[in-house]
């Protein structure tokens, strides 16, 4: 009986710890799984590039990065409400008081860029309440998160974070390897980049043999197309001569080194002059001057009021920023531009043809939907190597550039060989460029001494800020508009006259765009868009989770009318939903498809896959009512609501 | 035996709490790759182009294969960079990337039609002092004229050496790059280097050879 109940225990011993194997056996198979996606997890917070960086370094080295935080909450109505509601206060507080504001009782405080209210029409002063509160918030969360948690619960000290960003949950610190490894496995952090984004100056003139370097010629030969040549070509001319210039727009000039008006060089800041008298050239106190030779071109493309021949738009306030050893680099720039209420920044960058949807082309994407700006990209200049990285952002506008041959023709003008394109193989992407303007050996303002001089420049940095001078003619026109990006888009795309090989036609029963590889829509045409937006040709709005569709109509008058349809929408990037709900790396996009039907039943499609833009173009049939579709084929569920423009020509 | 099962299972439960102690471990001590290593040297490229006027791209061709396939021996071509060559930069002109030409200036003729048909039209009339290439300086030297173009105003380009090898002269040089992201200007670079007449007698092709040099971190924008 002994034995018996010795026997039994001793089974009841080892069975508990059979079963004690056993449950060691099953929690082994249920979180060695979980520890090695929570390894991958970490590991793929930090990037390729900066895993690549850390081999190289020893422990004690410290390397600059930028760290994506998950986002804050917020309720989107609720923001616009708020905003409305400071709309309502400052205005209400103008009428009572029947005085003009002073520096004394101006709105500041509620306003991102301390603009006076009483020059800013009733979009402008949203847009600026709006700017506002997200800075405020941003910047509670970020330093409030780097305050009480990062640093807190690791080894990193204040003294390491270099920048925090004031319209995203990123963080710029110089943190060791192992910080880095430490701070991936922070639940707040999203992702880990290498901080290595500033747009390098020119410094063209720098070679090693400085002591034998003839200087530039004072007198360049004129041996490319003349400036009204390529205006004309695009129509500016003729919108310039209805008395459009740009006047109240803001517009924002990213590049290599800043338009300092007192530091630039005598005679290239001549084309400045006016601008700068009127108080509409400002330079950003915290940037650097750097080499600001490209910044003076497309700077003056956009806004010269003196030299040569004026710029697109000479009329607006231009702000200069340089990322260049700058704090923040170009994240700390754009920034920047934002609170000081630019609605356009315009970024002629290249040379890191990634050809992929990198960090900073997120990051654009992230400031174009929450702060309503207007971003336009050069595409690059190395062909079918890709599109410059930033440039493949789904919400910014990306310029290549054409070649009009010198001829005032549309119809001549062809993709120019060294203009970027996406040459990949993913048709999740959005075909870039979106359009194209002339960048092939052009003159652009200049002064030669006390003598106007054109100069002639090229490259997808001048096609850059032509678009950019277009979109300030456009919200010039239509102030309403700078509150609304994807209309933007969509009226430049769909406002372009025919221009040969530049465009195609859709085909009647086909479902493929008319966007193209190499040159997206077309080249820019300002007469076309500005047809677009005086009439109204447009509409926009926002397709939630219960709205599956959106039908509008629209009338040809007569069968030789080139007529194109555009439909593009914005990416929703609040990171945390990207970040946790996908790969860091290809956050999801809504899908929306167009469709335009004749009165004779004909039907012409754009169903293309990915990106965020469909474009239909076609030369009718007959006159009469053609009717649009607009059909949501997919949106993320996190975020339902679609913000959409659509236009047609 | 049944001590022994006993000690059996304690050691299985040991050996798996290793097993998860060592999940735990790695989650921490996440290995980084150690492959792609930095390298200055990110590209070669070469292009070709005639040294006989006008410049063609399909004689380019043409002459290389011919070049190439010569045994000849590649010497170096010495010259003073202080003194013999001239290099100017400017923005706006130019095509395709990485695209050279070039010619090689015997006599004040050839540098006559390069200057009103070249220097002029790119704008480098006022890069060379013609007035020291006579004739008496043609009798032993001679001029190699090459441009390359550029993605960007960005980028450094340094010229280095002239090597010859059977008629085919190399004129190489380096581009650099400061960071990843850079402007979106063309940019077009003009070099004039003297050389001894007698070293590019036999020259009937010129070839550009480019390497990058890469300073800025590897990867964009993260």
């Amino acid at each position: 009986m002994r034995f018996t109940n010795k026997h039994f225990i001793t089974n009841r011993v080892n069975r508990f710890v059979s079963f004690i194997c056993v449950l060691s056996l099953m929690m082994l198979s249920l979180f060695c799984p979980v520890a090695a996606v929570e390894y991958e997890r970490n590991q793929s917070k930090i990037s390729t590039a900066l895993l690549q960086q850390l081999s190289s370094i020893d422990k004690t080295e410290t390397i600059p990065v930028a760290v994506w935080l998950n986002d804050i909450e917020y309720d989107e109505n609720a923001i616009n409400a708020q905003a409305n509601a400071t709309v309502d206060v400052i205005k209400s507080t103008i009428t009572n008081e029947k005085t003009t504001l002073n520096q004394d009782n101006n709105f500041s405080f509620l306003l991102s860029s301390g603009d006076n209210p009483e020059e800013l029409n009733d979009t402008q002063l949203f847009l600026e309440a709006k700017r506002k509160i997200f800075f405020d918030l941003y910047t509670q969360s970020n330093t409030t998160r780097v305050e009480t948690q990062l640093t807190a619960d690791t080894t990193i000290d204040a003294a390491q974070v270099t920048w925090v960003s004031h319209f995203s949950p990123v963080i710029k610190m110089n943190l060791t390897k192992t910080q880095i490894i430490s701070l991936s496995q922070h639940n707040d952090v999203e992702e880990i980049l290498l901080d290595n984004r500033s747009i390098f100056p020119q410094g063209i003139d720098d070679d090693i043999f400085s002591d034998d370097v003839v200087p530039k010629s004072d007198n360049p030969t004129q041996v490319t197309t003349p400036y009204e040549v390529w205006q004309e070509t695009t129509n500016i001319t003729y919108v310039k001569s209805l008395g459009y210039d740009g006047s109240g727009v803001k517009v924002g000039l990213c590049d290599g080194g800043k338009l300092d008006y007192p530091n630039l060089d005598a005679n290239k800041r001549r084309i400045f002059d006016t601008l700068y008298r009127e108080g509409r050239l400002i330079a950003d106190p915290s940037a650097y001057v750097n080499d600001p030779g490209h910044a003076i071109s497309c700077g003056g493309v956009i806004a010269a009021t003196d030299g040569s021949v004026p710029g697109i738009a000479p009329g607006v306030t231009l702000y200069s920023t340089a990322g260049h050893n700058r704090t923040g680099g170009d994240y700390g720039a754009i920034e920047w531009l934002i609170s000081s209420g630019c609605r356009i920044i315009s970024i002629s960058a290249g040379g890191a043809e990634t050809n992929t949807y990198e960090a900073f082309s997120k990051w654009i994407d992230h400031i174009a939907i929450q702060h309503d700006v207007t971003v336009v990209f050069s595409s690059g200049n190395g062909g079918s190597i890709g599109i410059c990285d930033g440039a493949m952002s789904y919400n910014s506008i990306t310029v290549g550039a054409s070649d009009d041959r010198n001829t005032v023709s549309r119809i001549d003008d062809i993709h120019a060989p060294f203009s970027s394109y996406y040459s990949g193989s993913s048709t999740s992407l959005p075909i870039k460029p979106d359009l194209v303007a002339p960048g092939a050996s052009i003159e652009i303002p200049g002064v030669n001494g006390s003598v106007a001089s054109g100069i002639v420049s090229g490259g997808t940095s001048i096609s850059c800020p032509i678009v950019a001078g277009v979109i300030a003619l456009m919200y010039e026109m239509r102030p309403s508009l700078e509150a609304k990006q994807a209309l933007t888009k969509a009226i430049l795309l769909a406002g372009i006259s025919r221009c040969g090989s530049l465009t195609r036609n859709s085909v009647a029963g086909s479902t493929i765009t008319a966007m193209q590889t190499k040159t997206g829509a077309g080249l820019v045409d300002a007469k076309a868009m500005r047809y677009i937006a005086e009439n109204g040709r447009f509409a926009a709005g926002t397709m939630g989770s219960g709205v599956s569709a959106h039908t509008t109509t629209f009338n040809v008058s007569s069968t030789d009318t080139y007529t194109r349809v555009c439909l593009a929408w914005l990416k929703n990037n609040r990171i945390s939903n990207s970040h946790i709900t996908n790969s860091p790396s290809n956050p999801a996009c809504a899908l929306l498809y167009l469709k335009v039907q004749a009165p004779d039943g004909t039907v012409y499609e754009s169903k293309r896959n990915g990106g965020n833009v469909q474009l239909i173009a076609f030369t009718p049939t007959m006159p009469g009512q053609y009717t649009i579709t607009i059909t949501k084929a997919a949106a993320p569920s996190a975020e339902p609501n679609v913000h959409f423009g659509l236009a047609w020509y | 035996m049944t001590d022994h099962s006993v000690l059996r299972s304690f050691l299985v439960v040991v050996a798996l709490m290793l097993v998860l102690t060592g999940c735990q471990v790695q989650t921490e001590d996440p290995s980084f790759p150690t492959s792609t290593p930095l390298s200055d040297h990110v590209s070669t490229t070469t292009t070709t182009i005639s040294s006989s006027r006008p410049v063609s791209t399909t004689e380019s061709s043409a002459t290389t294969t011919t070049a190439t396939g010569s045994a000849a021996e590649t010497k170096g071509l010495v010259f003073d960079v202080s003194n013999k060559v001239r290099v100017r930069s400017r923005t706006g002109i130019g095509t395709a990337p990485g695209d050279v030409k070039g010619h090689i200036l015997r006599s004040p003729q050839d540098l006559q039609e390069a200057r009103l048909e070249e220097l002029e039209l790119y704008d480098y009339r006022d890069t060379l002092d013609t007035a020291a290439y006579t004739e008496a300086f043609f009798e032993d030297k001679a001029l190699v004229l090459v441009y390359v173009t550029l993605s960007s105003g960005s980028l450094q380009l340094t010229f280095n050496r002239l090597t010859v090898k059977d008629v085919m002269l190399t004129v190489h040089y380096t581009i650099t790059r400061h960071t990843t992201t850079v402007t979106a200007d063309m940019a077009y670079w003009c070099a004039v280097i003297e050389v001894d007449r007698e070293a590019v007698q036999e020259i009937t092709s010129l070839v550009g050879s480019g390497t990058q040099v890469n300073l800025a971190t590897v990867g964009t924008s993260g």
